[in-house]
């Protein structure tokens, strides 16, 4: 047997009897020999151990028994990388819950240079909405409540949302709390005024928020938030 | 332990500067290239379909703060992954234990014996992390070998590989694996 191949056929059992006695007999002789060959025996025992579900990770493979079920209604499809669609629920909450953590201290920010006006009435003025991490950094927004109650949004320098992407407008609290106002795009210029009537009081809400979404991805909030302000709510 | 092949090294150095920067991102290049990974080694840790997604969650946000934490230099992406998940587990396993009688005897047994379980467990799924990040041709023959039950031999005939190639590429995949091992700090 030739190079280490004895070692491998040792390993895994698959020797004859003459074979098996000469292994022994190379294994007895050298200390370092048997080291290594305890070491790789160490690796074949964790192998034999693997569940079919660890080997078809390992293949690259979706596991059958943790494969997330299909959100009610979504149907089967071949596989399509979508850059911002979040691969399961459990994702979309995460995407979600670190925008939010994020926006916590954004939103702050921009409330605290505000002039420091809270109360009631707060929702008449104009907030700025400010960038978030992950989103071009020159980026800005207002939005104002007016006293027909419709939202008067306005953005600057955002980068085109390009094909099969839109931008979405919404009032927001927590992944769980959220309601979308307008869609809108922006073209070559990075700007976009948007006037629509509100759903409901804007103060009912923390976060005037916009996001960037993708056609493919459903109506649901994509997580990836670009812009963001208190509604003083 | 380099990236899964997949993904691949750039990748990898792109989801490493993301979770030290903070980056939302982050999360969403760590579902991708281990969402895999640490959803099986949940579902075997919690035996609980309905567990494994809240617990995945935890995780992933887990693993978004504690982002600059990750020092390349100590373990691998996938084990320090796997160890987040592991607590997370622990954490959730923990908490729906009914309360025993004696506190003092025998949480301390079902705690150790939790943690005993689990980490066997994550060094199988550290190992299976690590499968994925060996050549191809490598981890398909680790797979006919200790998955399908196949002889070296049987290896050959349905790959049409020359049996020797097999046995050599076996013995490589070994100490590819071992030399991933050793690499990192022992757990």
């Amino acid at each position: 047997v030739s190079g280490d191949n004895w070692l491998g056929d040792h390993l895994l059992g698959e020797e004859t009897e003459s074979d098996a006695a000469e292994a022994q007999r190379r294994l007895d002789a050298d200390p370092a020999l048997r080291a290594r060959a305890a070491r790789l025996a160490e690796v074949a025992g964790t192998l034999s151990e693997l569940s079919p579900a660890a080997w078809e990770v390992a293949s690259g493979r979706q596991p059958e028994s943790s494969a997330p079920a299909p959100a009610s209604g979504e149907r089967a499809a071949a596989p399509v990388r979508r850059r911002w669609r979040p691969a399961s629920p459990a994702l979309t909450a995460v995407l979600v819950a670190v925008a939010l953590a994020l926006g916590v201290g954004v939103g702050a920010l921009v409330w605290s240079g505000g002039g420091g006006r809270g109360g009631a009435g707060q929702s008449a003025r104009t907030v700025a909405l400010r960038p978030l991490p992950g989103a071009a950094g020159n980026a800005a927004g207002s939005a104002r409540v007016t006293p027909a109650g419709e939202l008067s949004l306005s953005v600057d320098r955002l980068p085109a949302a390009g094909a099969g992407r839109y931008y979405e407008a919404w009032l927001m609290t927590d992944d769980r709390h959220l309601v979308p106002l307008a869609s809108f795009e922006v073209h070559g210029s990075g700007s976009a005024r948007v006037t629509v009537p509100l759903p409901a009081p804007a103060a009912r809400y923390r976060y005037f928020d916009v996001s960037l979404q993708t056609v493919s991805g459903g109506t649901a909030h994509s997580a990836h938030s670009v812009l963001r302000g208190p509604t003083g709510g | 332990m380099p990236a899964p092949r997949r993904h691949g090294a750039r990748h990898e150095r792109r989801l490493i500067r993301a979770l030290r920067r903070n980056d939302p991102r982050a999360v969403e290049l760590v579902s991708e290239a281990y969402g895999s990974l640490l959803r099986g080694f949940l579902a075997e840790a919690l035996s609980d379909r309905d567990a494994v997604q809240d617990v995945l969650q935890q995780t992933l946000l887990d693993v978004w703060r504690r982002g600059h934490d990750y020092d390349p230099e100590r373990a691998s992406l996938a084990t320090w992954l796997l160890v987040i998940a592991r607590s997370r587990a622990i954490d959730h396993l923990r908490r729906r234990v009914p309360e025993p009688v004696d506190p003092d005897s025998l949480a301390a047994f079902a705690d150790r014996d939790r943690a005993d379980e689990t980490g066997a467990l994550l060094e199988r799924w550290r190992m299976t992390g690590m499968i994925a990040a060996l050549p191809r041709d490598e981890g398909r023959i680790l797979r006919l070998r200790f998955y399908e039950g196949l002889t070296q031999r049987q290896i050959a005939e349905r790959t049409g590989m020359p049996l020797g190639t097999v046995k050599m590429r076996t013995v490589q995949a070994l100490e590819r694996l071992r030399l991933m091992l050793d690499r990192e700090e022992p757990r």
